[in-house]
Parts: C-alpha cells; structure tokens; sequence
C-alpha cells in the first residue's frame, strides 16, 4: 500500500515539475538552442542512414513550429534560411520546400536573394519542374519590382513539363503590364486557391485585402473629391460606375467603411 | 524436406517471441500516427504518409531481423538442442539454410501484415494507392533478406549480443558504402585506396535497396536497376549463407 501511495505522490509531481521547467526554460529556448546546433545538410545525410526523405519531413514539421513560434512572437528568423538548406540537402526534390522557404525568407524573414537562392538551388536539383521558376517569378514581380526578370522566370516555368496554364499567361501578362498590381492580385490570388499550406494561403489573403483596400481607398478619396462628402458605404461605388461588382476577398469576409475615418477595412 | 522443417520450426519458434508481437504494434500505432502528424504538415499529407510508412517497414523489419535473428542459432546451442538436431539425417549447411529461411518467413509476416496496414493508412489519407510503393517494399524486403544473412552469419560463432552489435555495424557501414568510394577517390594513400575499395565490395550496399525517396516523389527507377540491385542481393545473401554454413561445419559443440 506504501509504495501505490508513493508511486501516485511521485506521479502527480511530474506535472508540476514539468510545468517550472516549461517557464523557465521554455520549449521556444530549447527549440533556438537546438537549431544552433543543427549540422549541415550534408552531413545529416549521412548521419541519417538512408531515412533522408523521414529525416527531411522532421525538419519541415520543425521548420513549421519555428516559423509559428516566431511569426506570433518577435518576428525574427535568423535560423530559417539554415533550416530551409538543411531541409533540401536532405530531401532535394521535395519542391514544396524551396517554394514555401523561399516565400518565408523573401515576405517574413526580408531576405529576398537568399529566398532566390534556395529556388536556384532547387531548379539545379530539379530543372524540369516548372514549379520553382515560377516562384523565381513571383517574387521577381511582386516583392523586387523586377519586371523584366520575372518575365523571363514565368517564361522558362511555362516551357516546362507539365506546367499549367496560368504559367503561360503570368508571362503574357508580366510582358504587357509591367509593374500593374493586377497582375499582382492575379498572382496572389492563384497562390490563395492553389496552395494546400495554410501560411501561405494566410500570407496570399493578407496581400489579396492589402491591394483591394488600397484600391478602394483611392476610390473612396476620389469619391471624397467629386462629392464632398465620404460615400455612404461601399456600394456607393458601384452607383457611380466604377465597379461592376465591390471586390471580395476569397476567405468570404466583406469590405466596409470605416464611417469614423473614412478608411476602407475588412470584416475579418 | 528437413530445410522446410526447420525453417517451420524456426518460424514457429520466432512467432512465439514477444518482441516480434511489440514490434509490429508498435509498426500499427507509428503508421496510424501519420494522419494526426501529417495534418500538420502544411498540405504535405502525401509525402508524410509514405515517408513515415516506408521508413517504418523498413526499420521494424530490421529490428525483427536482429532481435529474432541473431538469437537463434546461439539459442539452439544454448539450450542444447542442437544435439537433437545434429544427430538427425541433416546437414549443418541445411540446418543453417533452414534457419535462415525460417526467419525470412517471419520477416516476409512482419512486412506483410505492416504493408497492409500501411496501404489501408494510403487509402484512408489520400484515397489511392499506387503501386511504386509495393516496389518499394520490394526491395526493403531484399535489404532486409541480406542483412538477416549477415545477423545469421554473425550467430554463428558469437553471443546474440555481439551478433546484434555486428549486424547493427555492418547496416550502419552498408549505408555509407557511397562515403567509401568517395574516400576512395580522395585520399592520397594508397594503403587508404586499397582499404577503402576491399570495404566497399565487402560490405552490402544498401543504397542499391533504398528506392523509398524515388517513389515517394514519383521518379521513375530504371528497371536495370531493379534487376541488377535483385541479383546483388541474392548472391549476396547467398554468398554469407555459404561461409556461415562452412563456420558453423567446422564448429564443435
């Protein structure tokens, strides 16, 4: 009887016991500590006996909890782009990879060329699949303003196997309105109902409201100009003809008028 | 008729032990896991799926090959019943053959009752299944084939410690037989060359088994490939049968 009474006095110490560790040194340090450490790709190829593609698939999920952590505390990610080339030394042909790193590096992380980098580094591995010099293009238009570069990328991703479409057209459109964010809201928006990755389809909504929110609060101004006065809301818009229909962004939410300050904000 | 009664008998015996019942459990509990784990991978559900499958069949079926494997022959001497054995009309070299496929017979179990489950998980995750992934299996299957030959030669005249150990060392160097070859080319000394190329040859290439990253990401595998890496392994396998039944001839009890 003693040691059942002993054994559930030790037992209900382990929560408490784990509850200091966990605020004092909390799983955030640990998971910084243990990426400073993180080997390099190549060396974690070998060390991983074969199970590269098992081992690749560990350091995405982990690569996705240091994102998460980051993004909803300092917003620093100076560990990223290590992550992202270990992750693709380990697995060379997982293509979401260098897709997804590269956009964390070039919207989150700022570092655009190191973004372009790890594409660079998966066209070497991969130069038949149209998905890298696409995103090559992407960034090229929308973070660089490089028009002319990111012509060129949607070009060479609309020659490849198996590329769709929209490939082709991005480099019609890129070619014939250079700098025009409707290409800008064109890109995003495929990325938005393409994507499987829920942070990447976050990262696409918030740019698709940031340029219709820019849009209309031009128009609101104008409005403003013309009328005197702010339009009642945002269907007044629509009256005088400058929209067939009021934008909507893809998660369902609506746009509306801010009747305090005039500016056009989003349900969600 | 006596290599298929031992290897019956073997199989018997290796179904009894627990750790054989552990192991393909614990093979359901990881792979049923994929689902809860791949939900947050971010849209890679696929991938994950039949990495964590893959990597599971072929670890857990190592790890039967050892466990299982490096005990039996050690077991039979141990507990003297190879007195029974030996003094039956059959030759050690046949004892050994039987042995060996005994515990092929448990593995080829563990594989397939692990690949079942693993193709229902295939279903239910992504709602199909494709056939490069038996492929796959395949030739864990012919990996784990050679290594058993290596975990049965080292039981033959070692404790199933030491033969655990052995085997363990001769998988983990199977795996780097790419790293020899380079050392092959990079090093300056002849006696580093001449040492590097003898372990080369000597020691299993396991990459020549390992197709799982090939399938996953739906490259296609030569089929040359396929056939020469098939005919590797069962020379090979062959060729550690035939010293350790020469071994365990020459071996007094």
């Amino acid at each position: 009887m003693k040691s059942v009474v002993a054994v559930f006095l030790l037992v209900s110490c382990i929560y408490p016991l784990q509850r200091v560790i966990d605020a004092r040194w909390g799983s955030e340090e640990e998971l910084v500590r243990e990426l400073m450490y993180f080997p390099t790709g190549r060396m974690m190829k070998r060390l991983v006996l074969g199970y590269d593609e098992m081992a690749a698939d560990l350091v995405w999920l982990r690569m996705i909890q240091y994102y998460g952590q980051h993004k909803q505390s300092d917003r620093r990610y100076d560990y990223l782009g290590h992550i992202v080339d270990v992750l693709t030394d380990l697995d060379p042909r997982f293509i979401h990879a260098y897709t997804f790193g590269a956009l964390l590096l070039t919207d989150d992380a700022k570092d655009p060329s190191r973004g372009l980098g790890i594409l660079k580094k998966g066209a070497e591995y991969n130069p038949m699949d149209w998905r890298l010099p696409f995103m090559s293009g992407f960034i090229h238009y929308v973070f660089l303003g490089d028009y002319d570069g990111a012509a060129r990328y949607f070009v060479r991703s609309s020659s490849l196997p198996d590329a769709p479409d929209f490939a082709g057209r991005f480099a019609a459109y890129v070619y014939g309105r250079k700098g025009d964010s409707d290409v800008s809201l064109e890109l995003w928006s495929n990325l938005y109902h393409r994507s499987e990755n829920e942070y990447e389809k976050l990262a696409a909504l918030r740019y698709i409201k940031r340029i219709h929110t820019e849009r209309l609060d031009l128009l609101v101004r104008r409005f403003e100009d013309m009328y005197g006065r702010y339009p009642l809301d945002l269907t007044e818009l629509v009256k005088v003809g400058w929209f067939e229909d009021l934008p909507r962004p893809p998660d369902g939410s609506l746009y509306y008028l801010d009747p305090d300050d005039g500016k056009v904000k989003c349900t969600n | 008729m006596g290599i298929l009664a031992i290897a019956f008998n073997t199989f018997r015996e290796g179904v009894k032990e627990k750790i054989f019942y552990a192991i393909v459990i614990f093979g359901i509990i990881i792979m049923g896991s994929s689902r809860v784990i791949s939900s947050l991978s971010l849209g890679e559900v696929e991938k994950i799926t039949k990495d964590l499958g893959l990597a599971t069949i072929s670890l857990l079926g190592l790890l039967v090959a050892i466990f299982v494997g490096t005990k039996l022959v050690y077991e039979e001497i141990s507990r003297k019943t190879i007195y029974t054995i030996v003094s039956k009309p059959i030759t050690r070299s046949q004892f050994i053959l039987g042995k060996y496929l005994g515990l092929i017979l448990i593995i080829s179990v563990t594989l397939a009752i692990l690949t079942g489950f693993f193709c229902l998980v295939v279903y239910l995750n992504l709602g199909t299944l494709s056939l490069p992934l038996l492929g796959a299996i395949a030739l864990i299957f012919l990996e784990l084939a050679v290594i058993t030959s290596v975990a049965i030669f080292f039981s033959t005249f070692t404790s199933p410690i030491s033969s655990a150990l052995f085997t363990v060392g001769i998988w983990v160097v199977g795996h780097f037989s790419g790293d020899l070859k380079a050392l092959v080319q990079m090093s300056p000394s002849s006696l580093v060359k001449a040492t590097s190329i003898f372990l080369y040859y000597l020691v299993p290439n396991l990459s020549n088994f390992n197709i799982r990253g090939e399938v996953v990401h739906e490259v296609s595998v030569p089929r040359l490939f396929l056939v020469f890496s098939t005919v590797y392994g069962i020379v090979y396998t062959t060729v550690v049968i035939l010293i350790s039944s020469l071994i365990f001839r020459r071996r007094s009890f």
